[in-house]
């Protein structure tokens, strides 16, 4: 089946049509098929006393904070249980990325990379945030972009 | 743990090793019919050569031990290239020297501690300068291909 994209600047949650003309028993299939791959892996996170289902692709970031781990997404911050190095190890490598023992970065996030000028290195997001990773984790990012 | 223990070894070896390496040369250099842990001053401190040698060996694995401990410096994760840098001079300086010193490795006059200063300075200096360098380099190639995938 031929794949389009639709690409608009209002769609910041990124979703899929099936566009026929008509319904057919293959095409729900193939909707359920698709959904199922999307929400194949999915955090619970909490927000002021709600619970909800986040997706791997509103994910910006999950990080420490005190003794919670926080997960950015493109709909706010959400408390999720999973500690960083589970994380690390769950989340799909060629989606996301460990720039710190305290934080995993949504590849599609990073905007780009600063040293500062006490030599310290610098992500910038594309949610205009920025965070810091180390010589340690540059070595895997280096990996990851400089194949 | 087990890491670190296996450098503190490493590093006391190399150190007991380095030291006898200038323990010969220093015997050659003052033509002495056997060997010294370090100068005939140094030495003439002690009752005798073995009570001198011993306390070397010590300061040998002390120094080693500086050298081995140090390098940490530069896994702390969220401090910047400066700031490992200046720490790691700071450290190694402020341990190494008085070891030296008190080996006997170095003459105590003005104008060769002056100079050990300024030596030192200058080749924290270039190592921060090769650091920062490399450092930005790699974040240039880095945003070129971020660059490069934001447009694919």
């Amino acid at each position: 089946m031929r794949v389009t994209f639709k690409l608009s600047p209002e769609l910041h949650i990124p979703f899929i049509t099936i566009n026929a003309d008509r319904k057919t028993p293959d095409l729900n299939n193939l909707a359920h098929h698709i959904e199922q791959i999307t929400d194949a892996w999915h955090l619970e996170g909490q927000q002021a006393g709600r619970t909800r289902l986040l997706t791997l692709s509103e994910i910006i970031s999950c990080h420490t904070d005190g003794k919670h781990v926080i997960c950015e997404t493109t709909d706010g911050p959400y408390q999720i249980k999973q500690r960083i190095y589970e994380l690390a190890e769950q989340l799909p490598a060629d989606m996301f990325i460990q720039i710190s023992s305290g934080e995993i970065l949504a590849i599609s996030a990073i905007q780009s990379l600063t040293l500062t000028k006490a030599g310290s290195y610098q992500i910038n997001l594309t949610n205009q945030t920025t965070t810091f990773t180390s010589r340690r984790y540059m070595r895997q990012l280096r990996k990851r972009f400089l194949k | 743990m087990k890491k670190i223990m296996s450098s503190v070894i490493r590093g006391i070896s190399l150190g007991i090793t380095i030291g006898l390496l200038f323990a010969s040369a220093f015997s050659l250099i003052y033509h002495t019919s056997a060997l010294m842990p370090s100068t005939p001053e140094f030495v003439s401190h002690f009752s005798s050569t073995t009570i001198a040698t011993i306390v070397s060996i010590l300061l040998w694995a002390l120094m080693g031990l500086v050298f081995s401990i140090s390098p940490m410096i530069f896994k702390v994760e969220h401090w910047s290239i400066t700031r490992q840098t200046i720490t790691h001079f700071i450290v190694t300086f402020g341990l190494f020297t008085p070891l030296a010193l008190v080996a006997g490795w170095f003459p105590v006059t003005p104008s060769f501690l002056i100079s050990f200063v300024i030596e030192f300075i200058v080749i924290y200096g270039i190592m921060w300068w090769i650091f920062m360098t490399k450092a930005r380099r790699e974040i240039t190639a880095i945003n070129v291909a971020l660059q490069q995938q934001h447009h694919d």
